[in-house]
């Protein structure tokens, strides 16, 4: 009997196939004993195009972009939350497919399979894809082809893509070759809106090489880039190359370890880190890199990456890696790059997802509490998520969990009377393998008959700034509401509505209603705070201001407002400050004390400045922000005034495009939000009279 | 004006932004202080070239070869020549200050025009298949050489002009144009002094002061009378030897 797609609040619109046919977890490991059809090779070609045994019970070639399976796709930028500006790529080694490399049954060379690989990409949050280049004549050169081709046809698209020449690139590594592949780069794709470009929008096409410059030497390098126009950014591995004038920015690799693992330190976390002192002094920016696993015995006739190795330890080594980088990563790392997405023959491969052989089992006690033991490395889960079905076909989301609680409460939901199977799916931090409960047996035989018609909604805010959720509700009165978080019941929070300030990290809220024939569960409300600065008031001199002229209804978000401060201020004095000469010590906090973004437009101890102030809320005459300064303490120049934060909005969305204070008397004229500076125009400009 | 602005001379000069993906839904303004003796187009921002069918978006002042003080905001796909919404006549004062704004809905036909905060829309419509993504301009058409008269360049002063990527309702356009305008709309509270704590301690036989602001000062004698302690800042570490003192930190 066919089922309906929404009974009492659940809808069943998630096919079932997806969550379970890669179902892994309820055996002990993902290997051939368990999943014959997904292994089984007993022979690759190697790079020579010699036919090499390998071990059948090693390879999996069951997970590709065209059968995407279970990976997660948690967005990479979870990994490092304190850099949720970084613009991730996937670095992809496309030379699959021919007879001179390990076949592993697919071939990407084909517009299906980039169109595959694209969306599982973008589905991972990826900003863009770095392609290991070898000459316009190369098969690469078909695939990078390609993905110009499948990126032109989409609409609104932010998905770029890079570059990179590699040291084996077709004709070798002369001069007068690299500068004639170079010019078929610049006529084929550096002017094509969907390549990368330094800075974004209106920037510079940015080149990467590999090992190129080793090969050639630095007075060469220089002179390729003086023949080829020079327009680019040039990008090559390693710190070593970026006191020359050429390099413009560099980028780290995978740091796996060349000849046998060091346990005290078995993810070479300070081989990660070592780097960056340096990227940081040399003011250029850089590309950081992630890597999971490094696998150098799968290519055991290749001498290039044999005895190389850095173990995935079932994903830890992922986490690790991402707690590392998040602790230290230098302001003007600005982009970050998974090595690899498909490097196979040297087992870094993150398409197919890594395997950290979680499992989980679930039972209901007490007839309404759904339970859930796991086994593995929890480090590795992102969340937990919980699905119904009741035909074996679909099933319908129930909510979500974080991690470290294990059980939910059943009665929250909105049943149908009827028999059900429950799963719970621990979903994975980004790239690693999701797993999947087998199912438990659930019977509902008494409904409900509310239902809610206002769901809470899911947001990004800044911890501490106030959060709203609000349900509507139909049937009999009178009604009950219970808001919860994580599954957790909040105390006192029974209302129709719940408000609160929000907390660090992701929390997910919920709320059931009751009346006296049943009971109906919302959805669930997902709030990620964004761990925020408050600032002691006691530390400075303070002024409130208070938006006593705003009396609009309209709640007015992300609001940037003009500060002005000049000693027209009763008792105010530029000798107040720590920094008087350029107001470095001035601060603004919101009404919960949360430091805001500003930018100082012009500083004038003689006279009047000016400060664009990005104030999180304006909803009436009431709002104010705090003004502080005079912290000899806390008196270094806030990133926030250059960094076009004041600009800018958590979602990304309803933000400024460009903005120009005109404040320069000539070119480049800034533009705050970093996006378009005016670079030219036609004549310099004179300051205005 | 906020801070400095920029002079435009009306023949010449306009800032390139380079290519701009506006998409369907953006809001455009700036401030501006149009030279009396400007006459034509008075582009603010653009990105198309001249002429009654370029594809694109044009914000400027005063009808073609005239200096009625209309605010337009043109449309237009190539095709069918431009839809042009726009304010009356006179709308905007030359030789003074004005916040001029343009919100556009490319989705739902919505389009509006601002002065001052106020919405002045008499005419609307959208071309809502006008180029989005293209060159843009503050301050000229994409026409032609500059300098000649064909780029219809931007004649007096300018300042704070930007581009957002959504529709910005009445109540931000008008707040937008409050803060900087209007001298009610934030009140500017008395200053609370930081409180200020003068810690010491003794470090290998040192006397280290510490302390958060203000000026550090001694005197012989916890009456006074105090003098500045002369290139003193925190913290401040005192010889380990010498007379009694007293010292405090005075605050403006």
């Amino acid at each position: 009997m066919a089922q309906a797609t929404m009974v009492f609040g659940l809808n069943f619109n998630v096919p079932l196939a997806s969550l379970t046919n890669h179902n892994t977890s309820a055996y002990a490991a993902y290997n051939q004993a368990n999943f014959a059809a997904n292994f089984g090779i007993t022979t690759w070609v190697n790079q020579n195009g010699t036919t090499m045994a390998v071990d059948p019970t090693q390879m999996d070639e069951s997970l590709n972009p065209i059968t995407p399976g279970h990976v997660s796709k948690t967005d990479v930028h979870t990994l490092i939350p304190s850099r949720p500006d970084l613009r991730w790529f996937a670095h992809a080694t496309p030379w699959f497919g021919g007879g001179s490399h390990i076949s592993i049954g697919l071939n990407n060379n084909t517009t299906s399979y980039v169109a595959a690989m694209i969306t599982d990409m973008k589905n991972r949050g990826f900003n863009g894809v770095v392609i290991d280049w070898y000459g316009q004549t190369s098969g690469t050169d078909g695939v990078v082809q390609k993905i110009k081709s499948y990126l032109s046809g989409l609409t609104s698209n932010t998905f770029t893509y890079i570059i990179m020449v590699d040291k084996g690139v077709q004709g070798g590594t002369s001069t007068n070759n690299l500068a004639t592949q170079i010019q078929y780069c610049q006529s084929q794709y550096f002017s094509d809106t969907n390549y990368e470009h330094e800075p974004l929008a209106a920037g510079k096409p940015i080149l990467m090489f590999f090992g190129v410059r080793s090969a050639l030497g630095a007075p060469a390098m220089a002179d390729l880039k003086v023949e080829t126009g020079g327009n680019m950014v040039w990008v090559e591995q390693g710190t070593g190359y970026l006191p020359e004038s050429w390099e413009d920015e560099c980028f780290e690799w995978t740091h796996e370890y060349d000849s046998g693992v060091n346990y005290s330190d078995p993810f070479n976390l300070s081989a990660v880190t070592a780097p960056y002192s340096t990227i940081r002094s040399s003011g250029k920016k850089a590309f950081g890199a992630m890597c999971g696993n490094f696998n150098g015995t799968l290519t055991k006739s290749v001498n290039w990456s044999l005895g190389k190795y850095l173990p995935a330890s079932n994903g830890v080594c992922v986490v690790q890696r991402a707690a590392a980088i998040n602790a230290s990563i230098p302001a003007n790392m600005t982009r970050m790059q998974w090595t690899t997405w498909s490097d196979w023959e040297e087992g870094t491969q993150v398409e197919s997802g890594i395997e950290n052989n979680f499992a989980l089992t679930a039972q209901v006690v007490n007839t309404t509490n759904l339970v859930w033991t796991t086994a593995g490395d929890e480090r590795t889960i992102d969340h937990y998520e919980l699905y119904a079905s009741t035909n074996g076909v679909s099933a319908a989301f129930l909510g979500s969990v974080r991690t470290g609680v294990y059980q939910t409460n059943l009665s929250q939901a909105g049943w149908a009377p009827g028999s059900y199977q429950l799963y719970v799916d621990a979903v994975a931090k980004p790239c690693i393998r999701d797993h999947i409960s087998q199912p438990v047996s659930y019977i509902v035989t008494v409904g409900p008959v509310v239902l809610v018609d206002v769901q809470p909604l899911s947001q990004i805010v800044w911890e501490g700034d106030p959060v709203s959720f609000a349900v509507g509700a139909g049937g009999t009165p009178p009604f009950s509401y219970q808001w919860t978080i994580n599954g957790q019941n909040i105390l006192g929070a029974t209302n129709s509505s719940y408000s609160f300030g929000a907390l660090a990290g992701t929390n997910y809220y919920q709320v059931t209603l009751s009346n006296a024939q049943g009971m109906a569960n919302s959805s669930t409300g997902a709030v990620a705070g964004v761990a925020a600065t408050f600032l002691n008031p006691t530390n400075y001199h303070g002024m409130r201001i208070t938006f006593s002229g705003y009396t609009n209804a309209a709640a007015l978000l992300d609001f940037p407002v003009l500060v002005r401060l000049s000693t027209n201020l009763p008792g105010f004095s530029y000798a107040q400050f720590a920094s008087p000469a350029d107001g470095a010590d001035l601060r603004f906090t919101s009404a919960s004390g949360r430091e805001l973004p500003f930018q100082i437009e012009q500083w004038n101890p003689a006279g009047e400045s000016q400060i664009w102030v990005q104030v999180p809320s304006l909803t009436s005459s009431n709002d104010y922000i705090t003004a502080l300064w005079g912290n000899a303490a806390d008196s270094a120049m806030p990133p926030g005034n250059t960094n076009g934060a004041a600009w800018t909005t958590l979602s990304g969305s309803n933000d400024f495009l460009l903005v120009y204070h005109l404040s320069q008397s000539g070119f480049p004229f800034a533009d705050s939000t970093l996006h378009y500076p005016a670079t030219w125009g036609w004549r310099r400009f004179r300051p205005p009279a | 004006m906020i801070g400095r602005g920029c002079a435009f001379n009306g023949t010449s000069q306009f800032l390139n932004g380079g290519l701009v993906n506006l998409g369907k839904t953006f809001t455009l303004s700036a401030w501006v202080n149009i030279a009396p003796a400007a006459m034509s187009e008075q582009t603010i921002w653009c990105n198309k070239q001249g002429g009654w069918n370029t594809a694109g978006v044009d914000f400027y002042v005063n009808s073609y070869q005239t200096n009625d003080g209309k605010v337009y905001f043109d449309t237009a796909d190539g095709v069918g020549g431009n839809v042009s919404p726009r304010t009356a006549a006179h709308a905007v004062t030359f030789g003074q200050w004005h916040l001029l704004t343009g919100t556009m809905d490319g989705v739902n036909s919505a389009v509006h025009v601002y002065v001052d905060g106020v919405d002045q829309t008499i005419a609307t419509g959208v071309d809502t298949a006008f180029q989005a993504t293209n060159s843009v301009r503050c301050g000229a058409l994409l026409t032609g050489t500059p300098g000649s008269s064909g780029a219809l360049c931007f004649n007096g002063l300018m300042d704070e002009a930007r581009i957002e990527d959504n529709v910005r309702s009445s109540a931000w356009v008008w707040a937008s144009w409050a803060t900087v305008a209007d001298s009610s709309f934030a009140t500017y509270g008395s200053i609370v002094p930081a409180i200020v704590t003068l810690h010491y301690q003794v470090v290998s036989g040192h006397l280290v002061l510490t302390w958060t602001t203000g000026t550090a000062q001694s005197a012989p004698s916890v009456a006074g009378s105090y003098t500045n302690i002369t290139g003193a800042s925190s913290p401040y570490t005192l010889g380990p030897s010498g007379d009694q003192q007293y010292f405090r930190v005075k605050v403006q």
